[in-house]
């Protein structure tokens, strides 16, 4: 069924994108920062299309049309205008996680095939090593707006290639204006997970990303100032929150680190952000730490009551009665759209209790990410809501629960993995539909509800997606008496899952170091190992069993029996 | 200077947990099921009370109480 809560313009592509919101909100504020120096910096809706099309201006007069361009950094102003300067210009845009390793970094480069790349200052002093392994790349530009310029480094960086553009346009050049944009050919490429063979490049087309934009309005009525606290490169980020709130007139503001969320909610004084289970989690269970601290705890569970009971006859006094709990998040924070993992049902309504609506929704990045979401319109709780228009969700082969693998079709479907035909072929059926690896079934009102996943994949609450079969390789490779490893997740009392490793080892080696040294030594290993790897792969446990796993015939770890018996 | 005894008390406000259960080898993450996200709001609060400067790329190195304490007892040395 195409549910439509609100009509919505759909757009061609995210050139559409940048002068309709400029034609529509001109002088409105686009985003705000911090600068180094902490003082708040704003930019407009016109000014974002006038330096989108100088710095397109500038990268296409470098040759930068048809090529691909790495862009890895923290979220900013500059961030979003480099990303619509390349995509605009005709060239393909490949947005990194800035909490790689250079290592990992330089494989997903290469990977990618880029040309050129553009980095944040907290990238700048890794930005020679990973250009030392990536001879493909003829240059590499920093995206800082802040420091003095080019006099400090020997490359230009987006100021100088602004300034230039601007000239170039001055003197009429309107080769920006005219590149012809295909909506459905390539002009991103997000990987998903791993950096060995396991990580894919997703390719997104300018129809695959308006059509989430579009969903997102179809379904929810957003605020007018949002908080992004969510990695900028995740398609979740950037194409719902960043390219959504560019479409809506929405003024975002860039949180500037993790570290101040907090302090920025009290800054920026946001009505809504987009968040992932784990941030939502913690601002619920620090509402009660600081209720408890207080000795309010009994107070607000009393209020908590009272407030519910008016609300069943219809009076609403929660923005009232819970205004310090409200004022500790910036006193104007009434909506939160949360994904990337499961939310337990407990935190929505512990925060709807308190004033702020949580609402659940699901995506995959081959699917631009989103698929569905629960709205005020149309809120079930435990569900991840209705598809969204243009997408057709499917359960395949369903059991006598009606789970079963929830495939989809749509306008917001990839094109395909990055030189990756098999990998491509694999994830779509004969006639055509997404297979999604997760598993699931449509319930009442049309939503769906998630019961598991096919594919071997680690969730963590943060959004962030852990290929095992990745660290598995990296233990085998890296130490040498480990026989046999799976990584899997556990998960906690709390419900939050952990990546957990349970390796046997190589019987010789036990015999001569005995059983409780080994396992010293391979969990000392293990946090070894962690310290090559981005934050969020880091094993959390180690541990050891004393026999082999069970295999198929082919000889292959029984994945399923072997997590079974460890969770 | 020992910044432990700073780190100890502000690490008690997001994990409840004796003083005595906090250490130089303690693992926030392993040892007192603190999620990422509760880390980096230690080091955020832990930066505005100490004026030190955490690159959000060195954190995933830190991954003892005593790493932390080394890390921020150089960079103070140094300022």
């Amino acid at each position: 069924m195409d549910v439509r809560y609100y009509p919505t313009h759909r757009l061609r592509d995210l050139r559409e994108l940048v002068q309709r919101s400029a034609d529509e909100f001109g002088d409105r504020t686009a985003f705000k920062e911090l600068d180094p120096a902490g003082d708040l910096r704003s930019y407009s809706f016109s000014q974002l299309r006038d330096d989108v099309a100088a710095l397109g201006t500038a990268l296409l007069a470098l040759g930068v049309a048809g090529r691909h361009v790495a862009l890895v950094g923290e979220s900013s102003y500059s961030y979003v205008l480099s990303y619509l300067a390349v995509v605009n210009a005709g060239a393909v845009i490949v947005p990194l996680d800035r909490e790689l390793t250079v290592d990992e970094l330089v494989l997903l480069v290469r990977k990618s095939d880029a040309d050129l790349v553009l980095y944040g200052d907290s990238l700048a002093a890794d930005v020679p090593a990973i250009r030392g392994d990536c001879p493909r790349l003829t240059g590499a530009i920093s995206m800082d707006l802040y420091s003095a310029g080019t006099a400090e480094r020997d490359e230009l960086g987006v100021p100088d290639l602004l300034r230039i553009g601007r000239e170039l346009l001055a003197h009429g050049d309107a080769r920006f204006a005219s590149v012809a944009i295909d909506p459905d050919a390539c002009c991103a490429i997000l990987f998903t997970s791993g950096t060995t063979g396991a990580n894919k490049g997703v390719m997104l087309t300018p129809r695959n990303i308006t059509a989430v934009v579009h969903g997102a309005y179809s379904l929810h009525r957003l605020r007018s100032v949002s908080l992004s606290v969510l990695p900028i490169n995740h398609s979740y980020e950037f194409n719902l929150h960043v390219l959504g709130a560019i479409f809506g007139g929405i003024t975002l503001c860039f949180n500037d680190s993790v570290k101040h969320v907090r302090e920025n909610l009290g800054r920026f004084r946001p009505e809504m952000t987009l968040m992932v289970p784990m941030i939502v989690e913690a601002l619920y269970k620090n509402i009660w730490r600081e209720a408890e601290k207080n000795h309010l705890a009994t107070h607000l569970r009393y209020g908590i009551w009272l407030s519910n009971a008016l609300r069943r006859v219809g009076v609403d006094l929660r923005r009232y009665y819970f205004k310090p709990v409200i004022d500790s998040l910036g006193g104007r924070l009434n909506m939160i759209i949360c994904g990337g993992a499961p939310l337990r049902s407990e935190v929505v309504k512990g925060m709807s209790d308190l004033g702020i609506e949580v609402y659940n929704g699901y995506g995959i990045t081959e699917c631009s990410p989103l698929i569905s979401s629960n709205c005020v319109r149309n809120n079930i709780p435990g569900s991840v809501g209705i598809p969204i228009p243009c997408v057709r969700i499917r359960i395949d082969s369903p059991d006598a629960d009606g789970n079963g693998e929830i495939q989809v079709k749509g306008d917001n479907v990839m094109v395909g993995y990055y030189k990756d035909d098999d990998a491509t072929a694999r994830s779509f059926t004969p006639d055509g539909w997404f297979k999604t690896g997760d598993l699931g079934h449509l319930g009442r009102r049309d939503a769906l509800f998630i019961t598991g996943r096919q594919k071997n994949l680690i969730i963590l609450p943060n959004g962030k997606n852990v290929q095992p079969e990745e660290l598995e390789e990296h233990l085998l490779a890296s130490i040498d008496y480990v026989q046999e490893v799976v990584v899997h997740a556990s998960t906690d009392e709390a419900g939050v899952e952990h990546i957990v490793a349970t390796a046997f080892l190589d019987t010789t080696f036990v015999q001569v170091v005995g059983s409780d040294e080994a396992e010293a030594r391979f969990k000392a290993d293990v946090a070894r190992h962690n310290r090559k790897l981005a934050g969020y792969k880091q094993i959390h446990q180690a541990q050891v069993r004393d026999c082999e796993f069970t295999k198929t015939s082919t000889k292959k770890i029984k994945r399923n029996v072997a997590q079974g018996a460890m969770t | 200077m020992n910044m432990l005894p700073i780190i100890t008390t502000v690490v008690r406000e997001y994990a409840d947990v004796p003083e005595s259960a906090i250490t130089q080898d303690t693992d926030p993450l392993r040892d007192l099921d603190l999620t990422s996200y509760d880390l980096m709001g230690i080091i955020g609060r832990l930066e505005s009370e100490l004026g030190v400067s955490v690159a959000e790329r060195d954190i995933r190195n830190l991954v003892t109480l005593g790493d932390l304490d080394d890390y921020i007892k150089a960079r103070v040395v140094r300022s």
